[in-house]
């Protein structure tokens, strides 16, 4: 009982400590720093970025998505405005020709863009 | 082939002219019909397909125009519902001119649209509405150049301020219907592209009544983006394989040419089109100001002031809908007394006298005793629809309905349903893209509290709660309806599909102080639905229910409600509910309002005591205990929902309709029976409220 206990403790806090490993990556080595570090154009996800300008790449997704994003607008070049990316659970707002338009985090995370 | 392209419409064409209000959502379509038709006639709904498609006809120098306003599109593609329509539409209907409605502080993506609306080979008209928020945005537009360059004439208005709406464009929709004129612009695919479009129209060619009537650049064009629509016409002719494949050969030359897919490719060509256009027509001066929706929006939407907000504002729409209907509905209780009174003094054949005042007057007035909270309802959230706060809460309410197999946009036809109503609350399902989605939030739509079930719930908990208890245990019953529907949607969502991630795109109107007009009407459309149900269905119940039981309950001991009782008894009996309850139960599954009037008929017909009213007699009653009402309100709650409600379900669902409803059907039957059955038992166990 007590091994199968310190078992549990054990896979609990390499679990914990991946995570804040993970967490602690993301932020101090993340794309984005690596971006301000730099000043290198990469391409990144949509919900990696922070406020500013970028330029629209491509969407990895499925046809309906990719139709439906088309028609509001996201075609290769196209300027988008990240306004809000500190909305619930990473969802975030962005502006495209002139519109506000909210994604959500499934949408955005398939979304790439380009630091202009 | 007449059916597709057919002439079959409710319409009577005979020298009118149908002019088709098109355009992106949320950029005065609707205010500019309005206007236009006005008070000067109808504004009717199609039958069928209710809130959608809307007519209304302007007499003007003997024409009979027929304003028709659809539904807002982004593209003429068929992946959504009311796209579909909209598409439809103009597709299969003779409309003689468009007129497009471009929302001038967002060009660009407005004339994307236009691009295809062009292609449709129809008299088409420009009416620039919004142009004070361009304005705003210190932009100027050249309309002359915009009217030269695409080829038709362009009406600058701003909407909403009734400018520049008068009769010079009624005279150019007569002049287009007379001289037919259309565009010159067009948009430039490219040479491989074209070449691909002409290797496709010299197959259809070879059909040569269809190509008549066809758009042929457009058509082409969704034939080669494989739109479903356009598949299906292909589907009646005779050389559908030759063409079929040659759609794929030419599809995979382009991905090999341009080395993306022809989607994208003519996206980008009409988008680039669009730029253009704007390039030339809009003068821009680089001032940077600050935008109020922004500053808004950063609180609003904000990580952490978002649920405060959130629901404050449901609590002030309840609160308003509450608070103001109170006085009404007793305004309303107390005619329906004075005019059954009034009544019963004037006849006097007892039979008839009972028929009127019971039976007529008795269910025209349980149904609207709480029309005025339905009312209340419609008007808040109308408010709030206009404004442009329901589109932020389907968005911070995303994430939330995203664990329970439902998106954002779900959150708009449940707030309609609850206090409101199912019916419209089901239509509200529309603008929900993923056909998933649609079944899901359709089928939890009636487990909301809506505005029939209200009097139900007031009614029990008034009767055996104590004054100090009522509210919370009404709060409790919100609760209740809402985890119920959100786990059922889980399982459902579980059992629909497993991979399936929801997108949610939207697009943030900007806020503005809502009209009192538009919120008028936008709460009678919906109360209407409610009304149409009501008149038809509930009254000629509450008749069928009376008649029932005052000829059999008076001429003979066994009659057919006792023996219905004697069968249903065995299972209702095992959640501690007697024959009457059952009964009230059953009449229920016609509407919810009749569980009340069947009450109050059953125990004014048994008991001898006539004057003392329903709640006192359950609060009297020995058959009532507080578990007995609770497991009735639970019960009542969770079963079938209205007859109306299930109609509509099924009408909206296409494919395997039979399947849904019965899981609609028998499922929540033995859903609630297992809900009140555990309540009870665990109740009598623990020895609550017996």
């Amino acid at each position: 009982m007590s091994f199968n206990l310190k078992n549990y403790i054990k896979i609990l806090r390499q679990r914990c400590y991946k995570r804040l490993l993970f967490l602690y990556l993301r932020k101090v080595k993340g794309f984005n720093k690596c971006l301000q570090c730099t000043n290198h154009s990469a391409i990144i996800k949509l919900t990696d970025v922070q406020f500013g300008t970028y330029e629209f790449v491509m969407i990895c997704c499925d046809d309906t998505l990719e139709y439906k994003l088309l028609e509001m607008g996201f075609v290769t070049g196209t300027e988008v405005l990240v306004i809000n990316n500190n909305g619930l659970g990473g969802n975030i707002i962005i502006k495209i020709r002139e519109t506000r338009i909210a994604l959500n985090y499934n949408v955005a995370k398939r979304i790439l863009v380009k630091k202009i | 082939m007449s059916k597709l392209f057919g002439q079959n419409s409710q319409i009577n064409y005979n020298k009118n002219i149908i002019v088709a209000l098109v355009g992106n959502p949320n950029v005065g379509k609707s205010t500019i019909f309005n206007i236009v038709t006005g008070a000067t006639q109808y504004v009717g709904n199609y039958p069928g397909v209710t809130i959608d498609k809307t007519i209304g006809i302007k007499k003007y120098k003997n024409y009979a125009i027929h304003f028709v306003d659809l539904p807002g599109i982004y593209s003429l593609s068929s992946y959504t519902d009311d796209a579909k329509i909209t598409v439809n539409f103009l597709l299969n209907e003779q409309v003689d001119v468009i007129i497009y409605v471009i929302d001038s502080s967002n060009l660009e993506r407005n004339l994307y649209l236009f691009t295809q609306i062009i292609e449709l080979n129809k008299n088409v008209i420009i009416m620039l509405n919004m142009l004070d928020l361009l304005q705003a945005k210190h932009k100027s537009i050249n309309i002359n150049q915009m009217s030269n360059i695409l080829g038709l004439s362009v009406f600058p208005i701003i909407a909403h301020k009734k400018i520049g709406i008068d009769t010079n464009f009624l005279k150019h929709i007569i002049h287009l219907y007379n001289n037919k004129h259309i565009s010159s612009a067009k948009v430039d695919y490219g040479e491989d592209i074209i070449c691909e479009i002409d290797k496709v129209y010299k197959l259809l060619a070879k059909n040569k009544d269809f190509i008549n009537k066809i758009h042929k650049t457009w058509f082409i064009i969704k034939l080669l983006e494989k739109d479903t629509l356009a598949i299906k016409l292909i589907n009646i002719f005779q050389n559908k394989a030759e063409i079929l494949q040659q759609v794929e050969k030419s599809r995979r030359h382009i991905i090999e040419h341009f080395n993306t897919k022809i989607e994208v490719e003519i996206a980008n060509k009409r988008y680039g089109f669009a730029k253009a256009v704007v390039k030339m027509t809009i003068n821009k001066q680089s001032i940077k100001q600050i935008d109020i929706n922004e500053i808004i929006d950063d609180y609003v939407l904000n990580k952490y002031c978002c649920i405060p907000i959130l629901l404050i504002i449901i609590y002030i729409i309840f609160k308003f809908t509450f608070a103001f209907s109170e006085p009404v509905v007793n305004l309303f209780n107390l005619f329906f007394k004075f005019l059954s009174f009034k009544m019963s003094n004037l006849i006097q054949n007892s039979v008839l006298k009972s028929l009127i005042v019971d039976g007529f007057i008795g269910g025209i007035g349980g149904v609207f005793s709480f029309f005025p909270v339905l009312l209340f309802m419609f008007f808040s959230i109308a408010f709030f629809e206009d404004s442009g706060y329901m589109a932020r809460a389907s968005f911070i309410m995303d994430k939330i309905l995203n664990k329970f197999g439902l998106t954002g946009k779900s959150f708009l036809p449940l707030i309609i349903a609850t206090n409101g109503c199912a019916v419209p609350g089901m239509l509200a399902t529309r603008t929900l893209e993923s056909k998933r989605d649609r079944i899901i939030t359709m089928f939890i739509v009636p487990y909301m509290i809506c505005g029939a079930k209200i009097p139900v719930c007031m009614l029990i908990i008034k009767a055996l709660f104590s004054y100090k208890y009522q509210t919370i245990v009404m709060f409790c019953l919100y609760i209740v309806s809402i985890i119920v529907a959100l786990s059922i949607s889980k399982v459902l969502s579980k059992i629909i599909s497993k991979d399936y991630y929801s997108h949610f795109i939207m697009e943030l109107p900007p806020y503005h102080l809502p009209k009192l007009s538009g919120l008028l009407l936008k709460m009678w459309e919906r109360s209407w639905l409610y009304i149409r149900k009501a008149w038809t269905i509930v009254v000629l119940t509450s008749l069928f229910v009376w008649g029932m039981f005052t000829f059999t309950l008076t001429h003979s001991y066994h009659n057919i409600v006792e023996y219905s009782i004697k069968i249903i008894n065995p299972i209702f009996k095992p959640i501690g509910m007697d024959g009457n309850k059952a009964i009230a139960l059953l009449s229920g599954l016609i509407a919810k309002e009749m569980v009340i009037s069947t009450l109050s008929t059953m125990y004014s017909v048994n008991n001898s005591n006539k004057h003392v009213c329903l709640k006192d007699k359950i609060h009297n009653s020995q058959d009532w205990s507080i578990l007995q009402g609770v497991t009735f309100i639970i019960f009542c709650l969770t079963y079938v929902p209205c007859i109306t409600s299930m109609l509509i379900f099924c009408k909206e669902i296409e494919k395997g309709k039979y399947k849904w409803f019965t899981l609609m059907l028998f499922g929540n039957t033995a859903l609630a029976w297992l809900l009140s059955f555990l309540t009870f038992k665990i109740g009598t166990l623990l020895n609550l409220g017996t």
